[in-house]
């Protein structure tokens, strides 16, 4: 890149501003109308509280706002993206070859990772893992760069940081792991952030797998899968729910 | 680390910690002060060096710390949102199924 620039402005140009993707807000472009429609997490952290305590009466409550706050997960996972998109331009700096590898990269393991038809809280926790794993790659990067000795403090600050972000890579795995098991185990919610168009009604939602029970066996006998209003672009499915979605949990 | 006039004549002096005590140690005014104080010299200047290295990587990463921080701090609430709905309870920092 430093060729370029030396040798051809028009060049400098371009690769200085390499055009932002479509998927993923740039912070600068994002940040005005990021903040302007930042949602409101506190009553989602003071139900989350009551729920901490055991209190059962809350659960529906808890899903209820999920259900009714898509922009929750909107707004998260454009942030997990936007800090993906600044972990890179930290390794790549103007170097276009090397960001867009690295994309690739991510978009590879993000397909592997999440799979087809994955829920709204499974593309969070794998962009979670994602971020992690740009910061692991940077502080890499950056140590290869530069190897200086470890008494450095520079060095030394690196290196905790390293740490630290393979520390958070490795919770990630572990937290989309334990989801996927625990939720698979209860087969009772299914969040799906749905665009408008491709909204699951009523009528074409899966019924075939209620079966009468949960997942687990044991557990209360369930009526057909609870369905909301078609309004909302975030559905909350549950293949399995025990009566009623408000119900579940409460006694 | 210090020159310091004894009796019209420069000498330097640098200083050792052990333990409680701090030790005064002289290196004379002669070449032996000059090599020490130009290594103690170029010592600071790489501290001073290494600070600023530092101030500006942390700099660097402040925003995107920041964005990183938020993002997590979203997605943690969400799962616990999510696995607190379908009936799961922490146990000893581990999420499980309530029975």
């Amino acid at each position: 890149m430093n060729d370029l620039e030396e040798d051809n402005d028009d060049d400098v140009a371009v690769a200085a501003d390499p055009p932002p993707r479509a998927d993923v807000p740039t912070p600068d472009a994002a940040a005005e109308p990021e903040e302007a429609k930042k949602p409101d997490i506190s009553p989602l952290e003071a139900t989350i509280m009551l729920a901490r305590r055991g209190n059962k009466k809350i659960l529906p409550t808890l899903r209820r706002t999920l259900e009714e706050h898509p922009e929750l997960w909107q707004h998260f996972g454009n942030l997990a993206l936007q800090a993906q998109e600044s972990w890179l331009q930290l390794i790549a700096g103007k170097d276009l070859y090397l960001s867009e590898s690295l994309r690739l990269h991510l978009d590879s393991m993000r397909a592997e990772l999440a799979g087809q038809n994955a829920s709204p809280l499974d593309k969070l926790l794998v962009d979670r893992i994602l971020a992690a794993h740009v910061q692991v790659l940077y502080f890499e990067a950056v140590d290869t760069a530069d190897p200086t000795g470890e008494n450095n403090r520079v060095a030394r600050f690196r290196m905790d940081r390293r740490d630290q972000a393979h520390r958070q890579f490795l919770s990630a795995i572990k937290m989309l792991a334990t989801v996927r098991n625990l939720v698979a185990r209860t087969n009772v919610i299914q969040v799906e952030l749905l665009a408008p168009t491709t909204f699951r009604s009523p009528a074409t939602a899966n019924v075939s797998t209620v079966n009468g029970m949960h997942s687990g066996g044991s557990r209360a006998p369930v009526s057909p899968p609870a369905t909301f209003n078609g309004s909302s672009r975030f559905s909350t499915r549950m293949p399995g729910a025990p009566e009623s979605l408000a119900s579940v949990g409460a006694g | 680390m210090a020159w310091e006039s004894r009796g019209g004549k420069r000498t330097y002096y640098r200083y050792k910690r052990s333990g409680d005590t701090v030790r005064k140690i002289s290196y004379g005014s002669g070449e032996r002060a000059r090599r020490a104080a130009e290594e103690d010299s170029a010592a600071r200047a790489r501290q001073e060096a290494d600070r600023n290295l530092l101030a500006e990587l942390q700099m660097k990463l402040t925003a995107v710390d920041q964005l990183a921080a938020d993002a997590q701090h979203g997605t943690d609430l969400l799962t616990e949102a999510v696995l607190l709905a379908v009936g799961c309870h922490k146990h000893r920092g581990e999420w499980r199924l309530r029975r």
